[in-house]
């Protein structure tokens, strides 16, 4: 059924409606579609456009859609129950669809239920933990059961009063030998459970991280993962010893359960610690197995995917607000006709660095996810090159969130106060990213591993002088001069390069001649995290412009594509470069003027010649309506109708006079 | 009554159950209340501290706010109903506690409805208009009703399809000469008004901005202001003509009610046009009488105000990151202990800056409301100050929000995950901000007529080499060389100050030379729009930059705080500067290494110098912890504790079981038919609680 699914784009030139927008679409140099299958097409594509868009029809076309207004005008049973309901029909449908290929399967729960799969960890965390750390012979018992959903269940890390912090989680069990069973324990208020998803009213199994204690409670054996019932199958009750529920509100609109948890001496039998890499024997002995770094892979491919996702998140912001722009006009000019506010300067200033920038997210997670696959292919992995992985997946996902916020929050100002109506759809995604910058580790923290990797490769830097060169540190071990001038695109590349190595060497240079002295190595890089930081960005930024320059690369045997492409890395090499001149300035990299020159000159220039594109680089991300869902950004331009609609819709209009007022006028006229 | 409260601070250090934090607050080198009083207290100041805690004891001490759950909990129904509910009460306990005069009363109706006021809009812009553009007989008509609540109004400008270019709103007002009469229109989709606060469900009138068509349809004479029943006063019902409604959810948590308008041949008498600046008789002729420019005041002490309203935002913002980040510890040190976040040079890179630039928005908004006082005076009014109030005003309103935005969302981050519950605090003040960078102006709008003034003055400077030496634009007239370092604080004053002046000297004769061709004023402006937003940026950071530096001269004074207020100017003189670094490398007032220096050794180095005092620098400020409504930021330190309860809280919680009783039986079959018994065969072993 899925394959014969239409595969072509969602929507035609024709289906717009808005004289402006179609003007724009009219005005494009290139062929849309075209775009759209180089940068997400072809079956080998991680983005795979055309089964997406087939699945995405299929979930689109389910009459339950048309069941419910929209989200925010549910109240939060309502919502929950939808969220509820959806998922379990999306998972029906996907049955008897019979999707079976597990990104395809993710995809489309995802697309179902509106990005609000609840069970999104239980398909993603928990079945990726089983998988890799539960022995062959849990497998067989657990996995089954779990992924034909008889269990539902999540992964339980994240503390009340532990986050980063993963090694002090106070969550405890401890091994009693005389019933061959762990006894769990939130021994402390700071110990409870807090934030899993799904966890306060949906999932019935969780797996549990805690500190084991074997054969005895004075002996801590560090963090082990339990497989833990904590509801009943049959009535959903929460099982004796448990305390489970939802944690107060949050300011995403997009998940429907996060939960709590604290445990009362829960006992489980011996074989529900988690034991393909660690276990526990009869006497309480405890055993490791295999290799403690197998784990990181699963962590390590979730930070990955995490940059897709903020780079699909910024892309739909930017295609709102693109939009938009070129629906809404607003002020006067001389001839007395009101501007589109795409035409002003001051909007292509917001807008335009961040469609170049949603482009470099793009190819940045593209060569990232391409490394990925190279080190880690099913059970093979290159251990060797894990560090570099984790130092890129790390520095990425701070850099795309960190800078995703940002240009979210430009394009919603880009829209002004309608931009701020949930319906807008962009204030939404602004504070997903936001969120973004602390989940799956702290922004702040992930850099500092980022600059910790890098200063092991400079220290080791003369002892090992042949490197891949597509690796993303092969510029550390090349004599290449860095440009004086900007001539063509590799040479803003080049001088990324030069600063990033210039900042880390002085950096190392610096911490050894600090080292040497009474510090302890700790003091010497929390008092230097500051700078260490500063010189992570700065090497993922290389990483950024190198990716994407392979993307302009690719790009430039497509006539047609290639000067978009080139213009767009313009933008972006600018930009990024601009933001931090005084760098290349005190690194004698590049002058003053030169920087002035790109920055007031080059940028408006750019932006000039990518005007006629703006829509089309726009619609090439290819985002159903319903994926988007926005009044803004809807793609036949009718914008106003839509937040009229929108607005008409709320049940707040329900009542012609509100019954707080009702009761009101009737106090009133009885005081009389 | 409000005399006898208490004037003292809310909390006292040993309210503190904390260890930690409490070791923050007795390491502190001043005394808080002190500097509470020198920034905020005194009956002249603007913050008058003392009245405010009285007021806002008065207003936390009502039983009302212990009949709820907390807001977040709410559905729409029910948050709506409550802020009507205490509107109301607010407004019966002003009364009855006589509180007359217009701040103190807006204060406690704020504080009393957990600043939400529902008709906010009513006794700010609608009672000010009425004020300033009635007739007198208008106002003889109307104030007593408006002022008695029994007509309740808003304030109706923005429509769906214009807001910042007011010029070109569509609603339309044409006279009909045979009934004496208006008849209102929206005559179009996009002439609906859209977003006016309390318009939805709440005022039985508005303040209609619409153009004017007299003596007929063919007739335009510009915007002007009407006087418009929409709901009968009885029922409530929205009247004959009249659709009105709420718009779609917004995200910020605090607003209860933006409506929608829309208006059919709607006729209201003639004598409902506000009358006081412009009229028409009886034959439909237009009039113009007094100075226009009168109606500008209003305006201008609005934006004034959002200057204070997003400085205090941000201090809440500042204040709940700070305590929490003295509160949480994480991360191993080589003790085996845990680090205190506070103590880890990224948080403070985060939020020193951060607490630096609130003190700075609090300076500049005082010496933006002194600038204010002196040019509108009542009646009196002037008019050639105007220009540059408005042209601060539109730039600081345009900083504090775009850079409180920017400093709440780090607060957020440095908050961690907790952070982003609505029970933080301190994601829906970034909202809120956020929210600030749009309305009243946006903020690239407003930029761009700072700039506009400041290449008028730069024209003129020849002409008129007099100038008050207290004015924002004193140093373009003064011939003081910029100082090659830094030695004292007023360096860097002059540092920014020169580059506002290099900066907008070559931009002006840049201009200059480009008008000359054939380009028209309009094009050649637009063309360079985004250097004239830089340039009006530079010059707003030499008044806020200034403004603080009186600050600091200020706190000379007082042996305790003279050393801390230097450490927080450096702090945030600093930063300001790194941010524009590329600026002064280019202008040649420093060096690459001199910034470089000051960044990477002078920053850290004040951080470190100011880490005694960093809570005490938040306690100052001296919050209620029902105005910050944050279980992260409470003064006692018991951040996890609230947070459990707030959990707990969560009526999601009243049901032990969820998902049965919703999901109906259909789909719930599909979960049913796989769980056959209670427990799996992999549970063999029973548990034992």
């Amino acid at each position: 059924m899925v394959e014969n699914q239409d595969q072509g784009p969602y929507y035609q030139i024709n289906d717009t409606k808005n004289p402006d927008l179609l003007h724009e679409r009219r005005s494009a140099t290139f062929d849309i579609e075209l775009l759209t299958q180089f940068m997400f097409g072809g079956p080998n594509s991680y983005f795979n456009i055309n089964k997406r868009r087939q699945l995405t029809r299929l979930a689109y076309a389910h009459p339950i859609h048309k069941t419910h207004l929209p989200l925010e005008y549910l109240d939060a049973d309502e919502f929950y129950a939808l969220l509820i309901r959806k998922s379990f029909v999306a998972i029906k449908e996907a049955e008897r669809l019979n999707i079976t290929d597990r990104k395809f399967l993710g995809w489309f729960l995802s697309v179902f239920t509106n990005g609000r799969f609840i069970f999104g960890l239980h398909t993603s965390m928990f079945l990726h933990t089983l998988e890799n750390m539960a022995s062959d012979e849990q497998q067989e018992k657990f996995l089954p059961l779990a992924r034909s959903f008889q269990i539902i269940g999540t992964y339980a890390q994240t503390e009340l009063g532990h986050g980063s912090n993963v090694q002090r989680l106070e969550t405890e069990a401890v091994f009693d030998s005389k019933t061959d069973t762990f006894v769990l324990n939130t021994p402390t208020l700071t110990a409870t459970k807090f934030w899993p998803g799904a966890l306060g009213r949906s999932t019935n199994y969780v797996l549990l991280m805690a500190q084991l204690y074997t054969p005895d409670r004075s002996h801590p054996c560090g963090l082990q993962m339990f497989f833990v019932q904590i509801r009943d199958l049959n009535t959903h009750e929460p099982l004796p010893g448990v305390e489970v529920g939802e944690i107060s509100t949050r300011f995403a609109h997009e998940v429907g359960d996060n939960g709590y948890l604290r445990l009362t001496n829960v006992r489980i039998p011996r074989n529900q610690m988690l034991m393909k890499l660690a276990y526990v024997d009869e006497q309480g002995t405890f055993h490791r197995l295999g290799d403690p770094r197998l784990l990181y892979g699963a962590m390590l491919a979730t930070r990955v995917n995490l940059c897709a996702f903020f780079s699909i998140l910024l892309a739909r912001a930017v295609t709102i607000a693109m939009r938009y722009s070129a629906v809404r006009r607003q002020g006067q000019n001389p001839d007395g006709k009101e501007t589109l506010i795409l035409d002003y300067p001051l909007q292509q200033e917001k807008l335009v660095p961040c469609l170049a920038a949603t482009y470099a997210f793009f190819y940045s997670f593209i060569k990232l996810e391409h490394f990925r696959a190279s080190i880690l292919d099913g059970d093979t992995i290159l251990f060797e090159l894990l560090p570099e992985l984790h130092a890129i997946s790390s520095g990425l996902k701070a850099y795309t969130s960190t800078h995703g916020e940002r240009w979210s929050q430009i394009c919603r100002v880009a829209c002004g106060g309608h931009g701020f109506l949930v319906a807008s759809g962009i204030k939404g995604i602004n504070n997903m990213l936001d969120a973004g910058c602390s989940y799956e580790g702290d922004n702040a923290v992930l850099y500092q591993q980022t600059a910790r990797f890098l200063l092991k490769v400079i220290q080791q830097l003369d002892e090992n002088t042949d490197t891949n060169p597509d690796s993303s540190i092969a510029f550390l071990y090349s004599n290449k001069v860095a440009p004086a001038t900007v001539v063509n695109l590799d040479d803003y590349c080049r001088l990324f390069e030069a600063r990033s190595e210039l900042l880390l060497k002085s950096m190392s240079t610096r911490l050894s001649e600090l080292s040497s002295s009474s510090s302890t190595p700790y003091s010497v890089f929390s008092k230097n995290s500051i700078e260490l930081v500063h010189v992570a960005k700065a090497y993922v930024e290389t990483f950024v412009l190198r990716a994407f320059y392979d993307g302009v690369r690719k790009a430039s045997e497509h006539k047609e594509l290639a000067v978009v492409f080139e213009q767009l890395f313009h933008v972006f090499a600018i930009d990024t470069l601009r933001n931090s001149a005084a760098d290349f300035i005190r690194l004698k990299l590049l002058t003053p003027d030169q920087i002035y020159h790109l920055e007031t000159y080059g940028l408006p220039d750019m932006y000039a010649r990518l005007r006629p594109n703006l829509i089309a680089l726009v619609d090439a991300f290819d985002f159903h309506d319903n994926e988007l869902n926005s009044c803004l950004g809807r793609y036949d331009g009718q914008a106003y109708e839509a937040l009229m609609e929108r607005a008409r819709l709320n049940p707040a209009n329900r009542y012609k006079v509100h019954p707080v007022w009702t009761s009101i006028k009737q106090n009133a006229k009885s005081k009389l």
